[in-house]
């Protein structure tokens, strides 16, 4: 797997994306708590720049007249047609979206922040 | 794409523009420009009495947040909250209001995506039709025309307008048709939706002068629809923004009906009437039941003396954003034949709202032998010169 050092760990201010190239992809790097998530910075409905998106917890499937919110799991939500993925795991909130987003595994080495492409 | 020439301009020292198109390959029919700070912005075209009328001159009246108590606002339906509100999120620099500044605007639209000239079609007075006053309606028409031309049109060659008219009075918005109606890059006039049907005698005059100066009406989801009483009615009061977007077309489809069976492309054969983000897959269906049914009941309509699938196709032309997403391509491409698209539609995108269409992404299904038509040609022939 590709290794890519992208920059000091100390610079990703929480909630502020990082955009990086890499092999002419953009790549969205993302604090969100002390969690650090890497994804395509292209949303795969119609290409916007998806890490402009809200992150955000989620409302759940539920019954009618009934609102769940799951606070915990998180999801990015397009700045354009509002289509939502998760940060886990980059699959979208509802199947029937039909579409995921590229995550790629990302670390802190040495002080650096380190993506595997 | 077609090619035409550019034509010279005859105040070429009044615009700037970073780059002179020489052929139009791709024209936005639906761009929306937004006040910067909000309806104040309107007191340097408008009387001072109307300042007053409207408490916007000075700024404790047009706050008066302290007391939790709004502003003048013009008719907009907030009530579906959604935590975007209603635009792309990179439509503006930070803390900015998208679509607020037409020098970022034709940046990111027009050079991002290689279109030669956007029709602006105010995104503050979608609404005006639901002001329950028609003097103030028409004066809050007029001095926006004017903020228009000045702050818009005059920025970018790229831009044209939609002369907004106030529907409340048509005999004032036919006078402000005569005012605006030939100033240089005004391409259409903008009717906003009323609770009265497109097809009855109150628009004749707002009709008879379109038709007279060669603009087209084009009428847009007004955000007033089944919740204000003055705007457009819509089958029912919708509980959720999903139910409210996804009737647009009922609101388009009501008016269509009228305007044909009312006859009003008999006495104005010249008119064309542009519906703006109504949809299109519809079209088919209404063009084949009107047809069935006026072969049974013309009599009762007697002026309507061609099949009224006739009048769709010569006087009324669909723009496509939000284009139809069909599972499969097969299915868009089918539909897309169905409209007969190389005459009946004209792209545009709804910049910024949130659900704007990249002319490169969204249109993939678009059968090819209709995407000259549909992007550029179609355009030209309805908007004609002003274009140029």
């Amino acid at each position: 797997m590709p290794r890519h050092v992208l920059f000091p760990a100390v610079e990703l201010e929480e909630n502020v994306p990082r955009i990086v190239k890499i092999g002419g992809r953009s790549i969205g790097v993302l604090k969100v708590g002390e969690q650090i998530y890497a994804m395509r910075n292209t949303c795969p409905h119609r290409g916007a720049p998806l890490c402009l998106g809200r992150v955000a917890g989620t409302m759940v499937a539920s019954r009618p007249g009934e609102y769940s919110y799951d606070p915990e799991l998180l999801k990015i939500r397009c700045p354009w047609h509002g289509y939502e993925f998760r940060l886990d795991d980059g699959e979208p909130i509802a199947d029937a979206i039909g579409m995921r987003v590229k995550m790629y595994e990302v670390a802190v080495e040495a002080g650096e922040l380190v993506l595997y492409s | 794409m077609t090619v035409i020439e550019q034509a010279e301009r005859t105040s070429p020292s009044e615009r700037t523009s970073p780059s002179k198109p020489t052929q139009l390959g791709l024209i936005d029919c639906d761009v929306h420009p937004y006040f910067t700070t909000g309806v104040r912005e309107l007191c340097d075209y408008m009387e001072p009495a109307w300042q007053h009328r409207l408490g916007l001159d000075h700024a404790e009246r047009a706050g008066n947040a302290a007391h939790g108590v709004p502003a003048f606002t013009l008719p907009a339906n907030f009530l579906y909250f959604d935590e975007d509100a209603s635009f792309r999120r990179d439509a503006s620099r930070a803390g900015e209001m998208p679509g607020s500044d037409p020098v970022f605007t034709a940046e990111q639209l027009f050079d991002g995506y290689a279109i030669d000239r956007g029709i602006l079609v105010s995104g503050n007075m979608l609404g005006l039709g639901a002001l329950v006053e028609p003097d103030q309606a028409a004066v809050i028409a007029s001095a926006y025309n004017d903020w228009m031309i000045e702050r818009w049109l005059r920025v970018d060659t790229r831009y044209r307008g939609a002369l907004v008219v106030a529907p409340q009075d048509p005999i004032q918005a036919a006078a402000e048709i005569e005012r605006v109606g030939d100033v240089p890059g005004m391409v259409s006039v903008f009717l906003p939706l009323l609770n009265v049907a497109m097809g009855r005698q109150h628009y004749y005059p707002i009709y008879e002068a379109a038709e007279r100066h060669g603009l087209p009406i084009q009428v847009h989801p007004s955000g007033t629809e089944g919740v204000f009483v003055t705007g457009p009615p819509m089958v029912q009061v919708p509980a959720y923004k999903i139910e409210y977007r996804t009737m647009f077309p009922h609101v388009h489809q009501a008016n269509l009906i009228s305007m044909i069976c009312h006859g009003v492309f008999e006495r104005y054969p010249k008119l064309i009437f542009i519906i703006t983000e109504g949809g299109f897959a519809w079209l088919p269906d209404l063009m084949w039941r009107l047809d069935a049914s006026w072969k049974a009941l013309r009599e009762e309509v007697p002026w309507v003396t061609k099949l009224p699938s006739e009048y769709v196709r010569t006087n009324v032309r669909l723009t496509t954003q939000p284009f139809v997403e069909a599972p499969q391509a097969a299915d868009v491409a089918a539909i897309c034949k169905l409209v007969e698209g190389e005459r009946t539609l004209m792209f545009s995108s709804d910049y910024p709202h949130f659900d704007f269409d990249d002319p490169r992404r969204s249109l993939t299904a678009l059968p090819e032998q209709q995407r000259e038509a549909v992007f550029s040609k179609t355009a030209i022939e309805v908007f004609g010169e002003r274009l140029l």
